[in-house]
């Protein structure tokens, strides 16, 4: 149990939203994010929502972030990339570890895959 | 790819009263998701979910603001018999025209938000948060500033009202209020972006 209290596991949007700088690699900033997460869950996200969750997530040192290039289209703003830390994949290896515990032990939802 | 911009309220309202850093990255991919054809409709519920957010955010990361205003607030009869002991014993401040008392109460209340904001930064300091002097500086002269601004406006606004001379609801939020606008810029960034990647 004390173990327990030292590992810090993520949330249901967190999880999704490292999961899904994972999955977009090297254009991961935060319009392919908000997409991406639009795109599996059926519902429009908000970007903002996208940030203060990447930004967390960079505070807890799971998500890394830098300045990228600028364009017309964006006004002349920066794009910030972002990047899991191996912190990050630990976190998301740990989850998922804990949450297909969980599933398998109920009975009526075995053979379902994951 | 649309060619025409997106509403300028919005984008004004986005850029000025979103509250916390400046986040260009996010102002950037925003334009990009309109030009890219999305409404004005979302746009708009863009900037108001942004602003939502920025303040929920603000709101929780100064909760030992609020909640130490409030505690501290809730000490007002003692500050408020301080001030009367102060008003009997500052005969001083009794200059040769009408209301010239306010002058000593204003004084009263002045020490006691000084008091309750260096209690503040006691328990900042405390639990492990770095101050700058310049904020420090900023928020002893802007608690009793509100309190006089507000003071002011509620006598403008209502009848005549004496700055400690009675301890009514409004004098009691006035001295909260004018608390937490001290303490409030203490701490200086909410978001983080320590964790750059090297390139």
């Amino acid at each position: 149990m004390e173990e327990m209290a030292d590992r810090d596991y993520l949330g249901e949007f967190e999880l999704m939203i490292i999961l899904a700088v994972a999955n977009l690699g090297d254009e991961a900033y935060g319009v392919p994010v908000s997409r991406e997460l639009e795109k599996h869950r059926n519902r429009t996200v908000s970007v903002s929502s996208v940030y203060a969750a990447l930004e967390r997530l960079e505070g807890k040192g799971l998500i890394a972030s830098r300045l990228g290039e600028a364009t017309q289209e964006r006004g002349g703003r920066a794009k910030r990339y972002f990047q899991v830390t191996k912190d990050g994949l630990k976190a998301v290896r740990e989850t998922r570890r804990v949450l297909t515990s969980l599933w398998r032990r109920l009975p009526e939802l075995e053979g379902e895959g994951a | 790819m649309k060619t025409i911009n997106p509403p300028v309220i919005a984008t004004w309202i986005l850029e000025h009263l979103t509250p916390g850093d400046r986040n260009d990255a996010l102002f950037g991919d925003l334009l990009e998701e309109f030009s890219s054809g999305r409404s004005a409709s979302w746009y708009w519920r863009q900037v108001a979910a942004a602003i939502a957010i920025g303040y929920f955010r603000e709101i929780r990361a100064r909760s030992l603001v609020l909640v130490f205003a409030t505690l501290w607030t809730a000490l007002a009869p003692a500050w408020w018999f301080f001030a009367l002991w102060f008003a009997a014993h500052s005969a001083g401040f009794i200059l040769p025209w009408p209301d010239s008392t306010i002058l000593g109460e204003f004084i009263s209340v002045s020490l006691s938000l000084w008091a309750g904001f260096a209690a503040y930064l006691l328990l900042y300091a405390l639990v492990g948060r770095t101050l700058v002097l310049e904020r420090v500086v900023r928020g002893f002269w802007i608690g009793p500033l509100t309190f006089a601004l507000l003071i002011i406006l509620i006598k403008a606004l209502s009848h005549p009202l004496g700055f400690a001379t009675s301890l009514n609801r409004l004098t009691i939020l006035t001295y909260f209020l004018s608390l937490v606008a001290a303490a409030w810029r203490v701490r200086t960034r909410v978001t983080s972006q320590s964790n750059a990647i090297a390139s």
